[in-house]
Parts: structure tokens; C-alpha cells; sequence
């Protein structure tokens, strides 16, 4: 009988431990898996990365000029071509920062100021 | 002995079958293999507990690291970007190779191959690299995915890749000065990478906390960079600078200086390039000047809008005459010294407020110290010590000689002037809570945009731009060649505030040696060659910032800028 025990046993204890092992090698598998994944991600961010200076590089404005000369035959952008809808209603804020409008017509009393007073205050001092 | 005899015991009750017949067989060596092979089995099995529990987790950083090439790690920089997101400066994979020479057996033929993919690399010096001893040796560092292809067809023993990251430029040119560039191993050397090359570097669990976000504007530095371009053709320039600052917090839009270079190609720029004139090149800016010497004179209250002085002769002062470019006889008002530009009369202007206050003024403007500007290259002014200050140089100084500072010191300081006399600090970072220094009164600077107004509404019309009320003053500096002041050298600029009644920006276009034209009748001065770039600048770049022409009010407007300038329509 007792031959019979340890032979259970030993079966036992083989199959747990091959058990064991299959479990261990499908995990490492796992993580072969992770890893992969992470080395793929991280290609594909640098990827990404190349993509993204790549259309930077593409989009320069000075590219784009040229392209549109080619291609579009449009002049630039100028003052001209832009309008203000509001500067037609009464609203309009004409964002003036606190200037007294003086006006053409306003009176100056002008004060002439003789360079031999200058000259002599300058070496007095 | 429990053990071993028990295991006799085990044995005995086995039936050796194929021992059955041979008697004279001795167990004892049987026993002895038998253990042998049971203490294998009890080696196996600690292992497989030691590996399947213990050792069941690896470490989680070995882990990490085992797929991060370590020697780019200082290539793990944070990418720039300009204000709307625009990409400035970013990493990219690639490819180098080296060799390790202790296991290359023939060093000879290998050196003769590689010379041949690699037809930029000597014969001689790669012979020399892999007959060394050392166990690495780079051979050639970024190579092309083409040449690796190729290398790795030969498949050469001994030759090994490694993939790295470097930093790549894809604006190419446009922001040299500004981005600056780094070294092969991954050190800022010039520009933003430089001074922000801790912050670039920094590492952080959320990789966008590395990035850094410029105040620069993309297809504003594009537009100033080609009109300055166009300008440097045009008058066969030897340089220019073009600087574009928001005046209500001291951001800079734009700085361009040309010639510039291809980070991405370092090797073949020269020292000329590489020089940032915007704001490490130092300049006498000439008639420039006058601008900040007339806010001081306004601001001590000394002189005011109206007066009037005397320009009729040149001015005589330590053994020099004082003349004017555009020589005005009789009597010119506070305006119209501005919009003739006459030496005679802010010379007169500067003795008149004394040099002590002419000093005080600039130097709170900011003109005598470095800028705070977050870039490495940054000039230091010269100029001389008020404890040496003679009338001369109280009058040289008032238009422009004598101190020398960088065309952003011009930019800065007119901000000020132009914005109700707050001083920013210049900064190329986005949304940096800018504060600044009140340096002259708010009546002053009010007093200033309307002079700048009238010089280039009745003066430098060059500049004017329809609807936008640009404002400035134009100056023309002669070089010093030898100690001596060149006839045909000189630095032609144009600093510009736009619109007048509500400034938001100041442009500084300054042209370095321009040549006239025929068109421009012989002239290279800055109201001939840099005014016209302005115009051009501002007529491209206002639609781009919601700066939108004001034609209706035109005359409200103007009004509200206008001043008195003319003495004698008044007075006769």
C-alpha cells in the first residue's frame, strides 16, 4: 500500500509542478506580449512624431506660398480686402485710449525759444 | 540514515526485473546512480519554485528598460512649439552604427567597404578607428534609412546599429535664431534650446509638461523673414533685423535675423549666420533715438508740443558742427524736429533738459542695461558713464550716437514710449505674466503716439498703411569703420507702432549696410529702404492679428491724432 501512496504522490506532485511550469510559460508568454506591445507603441509614438514634423515641415508658410502662387494665382491678404462689420453701426467702438481731439482748427500759442538761452542754461549748468 | 533507509527499503520491494537473473549485481552502485539522479531532481525542483514563485514578478524598471535605448535618454527633449501650436523643434528616431574592433578580424577590408557606402568618411581614419583595442567606436552617428539598409545587406561582423533619437528642425531656417540648436549629444548650445535646456530636458510622467510653448507666431515670422529678405535683395544688404512685440504685455510675434541657417544642417553655417543681430548685435540706431530723447524732454515737462526752435544755422558744440540730413532753415516746432529729423533741434532739446535727466531717461527705458529676454545671446549696450558726459555726448546721444544697443532694446523701449509708458520686460514665452515698470506719465506717451503719427502722416508717408495709422520714426546711422565713421556704411531703420489711437504692436525693421537703388534716387537711409518693408510687414500682417483697417472713422481718428506742427500757417 504504501507503494501504492508515494506513487500517487509523486504523480501528484509532477503534475502540479508541470502544471506549474505551463502556467509560468504562458505567463512569460503574456509578457513577451506586453513587451512587444510597448516596443510597438512606442515606434508607433515615434512614428507619429516623424508624421507630425513631416506635415509641420509640409505646411511651412513659405511652402505654402509657393504653392499657392502656383496653383491659386491669388494676391496676399491685404488691409483692402478686410472690413469691420460693427464699424458701420453707430455702436462701434472706435478704441480711442484718451486723446483730446484738438482738432485743425484749434488755436496754438506757440513759444519760440532762442538757442543762445539753451546754449547758455546748458553751460550754466 | 532514515532517509537512506528507507529508501533501501523502497528498493527492495521493487522488482529489479531485469536484475532478476543476475544476483551478483550489486545494488549498492545502483543505489548510488539512483540518489545521484533524485538530488537532480531535488536541484530541478528548488529551481522551479525559485522561478515560478519567488521570481515571479520581474522588476518592474529592469522590465521598462529593457527596450529604452539608454544613450538617447538626453534626446528625450520636450518639443517647442510656437503660439497656435505650430511644431518648432521635435525628436526623431534614427540610426547610427558603430563597430566593436575587438572582435573585427579584418579590419582592413572592412574600413575599405564602409568607405565605400559612406563615401564622406576616410579610408585612413576608419582603418585607424577599427584597429584600436576599445570594444566601441562609433562609425557614423544618424545615418540615412538608405545607407542602413545597405549596411545591414553587407552584414559585416563587428559593425553594429543603434537607434537614437535626434532633434529636428521642420521649420527649418525660420526660427534659427530664436530655437537655436542642439549639439550631437543632445545639449542646447543656442537659442531656447539653451536657455531652456534644464526645462527641455526635465522629466516628467506626463511628457507634455516638457514642452515649451513660444510667444512666436509661425506665419508672422514667415512674412517678416520674406519682405526682409526681399529688402537685404533689393538694397544688397548685409544683414537686417525685423522685430515685431506685442506692446500690451512685451511678447515678441516675430524676430527674424538675417542671414540666418538650417539648424538641421548646423555644420555648414557660417559665423555670420549664426550671430543673432536682433538682440545680440549691438547698433548706433541713429535718429531712432530721437523718439526716446523727445519723451524725456516731454516728460520732464521742460519742453512742450509747441515750442519752436531755432535750426537755422548748424550747431557748433566741442569743435563739431551739428547739421541736419534734410536741412530745414528758420524755425522748426517740437513736431516737426521729429518729422525732418533735425539734429539741430534735439541736440538743442537735450542740452535744454540737461544730460542728468537725458541719462535718467534712458537708462529707465531700459537702454543701458542687457534685455531679460529668455535667450543666451543677449548684448550688453555700450555706452559711457554720465560721470563722462560732455555736451557732446549729451548731443550725440540725443540722436542716436554713442550708445550702442540691440535692435530689440529699439522695440522694447518704443513699446513703452507708444503704450502709456509701461515698460515689459521682452519675453518669447506665451502667456508669461509679464509685469512692467511705469517709466514715463501716461500724458507723455499719449503726447508721443500722436508726434509718431504725424512723422509719417506728413513726413515718412512710406510707411503709412491705409486704415492701420501706423506711427514711427525713421534713422539712419553711419557705421564705424576704424574709429572713424563711415560716408557709405550704414544701419537704415524704421521703428513703427500700429494703429496710433490703439496700439497693439511695434515692428523695428533695421537694414544692415544697405546700398541705394535708382529707385530710391542714391538714398539708403532708413525712410527709404526700411520704411517701405514696414509697410509691406504691416499690410500683411495686421489682417493676421484681427487688427482691422479703420476706414470710416478715418477722420475721427486722425483728428484725435493730430498735432499742431506748422508754425507759420499759424503764426503768419
Amino acid at each position: 500500500m504504501l507503494n501504492l501512496k508515494i506513487l500517487m504522490l509523486t504523480l501528484v506532485i509532477s503534475f502540479s509542478l508541470l502544471g506549474l511550469v505551463k502556467v509560468k510559460v504562458y505567463v512569460q508568454d503574456l509578457r513577451e506580449e506586453i513587451t512587444d506591445m510597448e516596443k510597438s507603441k512606442s515606434k508607433v509614438g515615434d512614428e507619429i512624431q516623424v508624421l507630425k514634423a513631416e506635415w509641420s515641415n509640409l505646411n511651412r508658410p513659405e511652402r505654402i506660398k509657393i504653392l499657392a502662387d502656383k496653383y491659386l494665382k491669388l494676391n496676399n491678404v491685404n488691409t483692402k480686402n478686410i472690413r469691420n462689420l460693427d464699424e458701420n453701426s453707430q455702436s462701434s467702438n472706435l478704441r480711442f485710449t484718451n486723446v483730446k481731439n484738438e482738432g485743425i482748427s484749434v488755436h496754438v500759442n506757440w513759444r519760440y525759444k532762442s538757442r543762445e538761452v539753451i546754449l547758455k542754461t546748458a553751460k550754466d549748468r | 540514515m532514515g532517509v537512506f533507509s528507507y529508501f533501501k527499503n523502497f528498493l527492495d520491494n521493487i522488482k529489479f526485473g531485469f536484475l532478476e537473473n543476475k544476483k551478483h549485481v550489486n545494488l549498492g552502485r545502483v543505489y548510488v546512480v539512483l540518489v545521484f539522479f533524485i538530488f537532480c531532481y531535488f536541484i530541478i525542483s528548488l529551481r522551479l519554485f525559485d522561478l515560478t514563485i519567488l521570481k515571479a514578478i520581474p522588476d518592474e524598471q529592469e522590465f521598462a528598460n529593457s527596450f529604452v535605448d539608454k544613450s538617447s535618454v538626453n534626446f528625450d527633449r520636450g518639443d517647442i512649439f510656437d503660439r497656435n501650436g505650430e511644431l518648432l523643434a521635435v525628436n526623431l528616431i534614427t540610426t547610427s552604427i558603430y563597430a566593436n574592433p575587438r572582435v573585427i578580424e579584418n579590419p582592413k577590408t572592412i574600413a575599405k567597404k564602409l568607405a565605400k557606402i559612406f563615401p564622406n568618411l576616410e579610408y585612413k581614419n576608419l582603418a585607424e578607428k577599427l584597429q584600436s583595442d576599445k570594444a566601441f567606436v562609433w562609425i557614423k552617428r544618424n545615418i540615412s534609412p538608405k545607407e542602413e539598409l545597405i549596411v545591414n545587406n553587407e552584414g559585416i561582423p563587428g559593425i553594429y546599429f543603434r537607434f537614437g533619437k535626434r532633434r529636428a528642425y521642420p521649420q527649418g531656417a525660420l526660427f534659427s535664431h530664436i530655437v537655436g540648436y542642439v549639439g550631437l549629444d543632445g545639449d542646447g548650445l543656442m537659442g531656447a534650446e539653451s536657455y531652456f535646456d534644464k526645462f527641455l530636458k526635465s522629466r516628467h510622467e506626463d511628457r507634455k509638461l516638457q514642452n515649451l510653448h513660444l510667444s512666436l507666431e509661425v506665419r508672422a515670422q514667415s512674412i517678416v523673414r520674406e519682405e526682409l529678405q526681399k529688402a537685404v535683395k533689393e538694397f544688397r544688404a548685409k544683414g537686417a533685423v525685423g522685430i515685431l512685440q506685442d506692446i500690451t504685455n512685451g511678447e515678441v510675434i516675430a524676430m527674424v535675423s538675417l542671414p540666418d541657417y538650417d539648424p538641421n544642417d548646423i555644420s555648414s553655417a557660417t559665423e555670420h549666420e549664426l550671430f543673432n543681430k536682433a538682440t545680440l548685435g549691438n547698433y548706433e540706431v541713429g535718429s531712432v533715438f530721437k523718439v526716446f530723447t523727445m519723451a524725456a524732454a516731454l516728460d520732464s515737462g521742460i519742453v512742450k508740443l509747441h515750442d519752436v526752435y531755432d535750426v537755422d544755422t548748424p550747431l557748433k558744440s566741442g569743435g563739431f558742427y551739428i547739421k541736419d540730413f534734410y536741412g530745414k532753415k528758420g524755425w522748426l516746432s517740437v513736431p516737426q524736429i521729429l518729422m525732418y529729423s533735425s539734429n539741430i533741434g534735439i541736440a538743442q532739446i537735450a542740452l535744454e533738459i540737461g544730460k542728468e535727466r537725458q541719462f535718467q531717461a534712458i537708462k529707465s527705458l531700459g537702454l543701458l542695461s542687457e534685455t531679460e529676454i529668455e535667450l543666451p545671446e543677449r548684448a550688453v549696450p555700450v555706452f559711457r558713464d554720465i560721470s563722462r558726459w560732455s555736451d557732446t555726448t549729451s548731443i550725440a546721444a540725443s540722436y542716436g550716437y554713442g550708445i550702442s544697443i540691440s535692435p530689440l532694446h529699439v522695440s522694447m523701449a518704443t513699446g513703452a514710449v507708444a503704450n502709456g509708458g509701461r515698460l515689459f520686460t521682452p519675453t518669447i514665452l506665451k502667456d508669461a505674466d509679464n509685469e512692467y515698470k511705469q517709466v514715463i506719465k501716461k500724458s507723455t506717451s499719449d503726447k508721443m503716439r500722436k508726434l509718431l503719427r504725424t512723422v509719417v502722416r506728413f513726413g515718412a508717408g512710406k510707411a503709412a498703411v491705409e486704415g492701420l495709422y501706423v506711427g514711427g520714426k525713421s534713422g539712419t546711422a553711419n557705421k564705424p569703420v576704424n574709429g572713424v565713421y563711415s560716408n557709405h556704411l550704414r544701419v537704415s531703420s524704421f521703428v513703427s507702432i500700429f494703429p496710433s489711437n490703439d496700439p497693439k504692436y511695434v515692428l523695428y525693421v533695421m537694414l544692415d549696410e544697405p546700398k541705394s537703388t535708382k529707385e530710391t534716387f542714391g538714398f539708403a537711409t532708413g525712410g527709404w529702404v526700411a520704411a517701405p518693408t514696414t509697410k509691406n510687414i504691416i499690410k500683411r500682417i495686421a489682417t493676421l492679428f484681427d487688427i482691422v483697417p479703420q476706414i470710416k472713422q478715418k477722420e475721427a481718428i486722425e483728428n484725435s491724432l493730430f498735432v499742431q506742427y506748422n508754425p507759420k500757417s499759424i503764426s503768419s
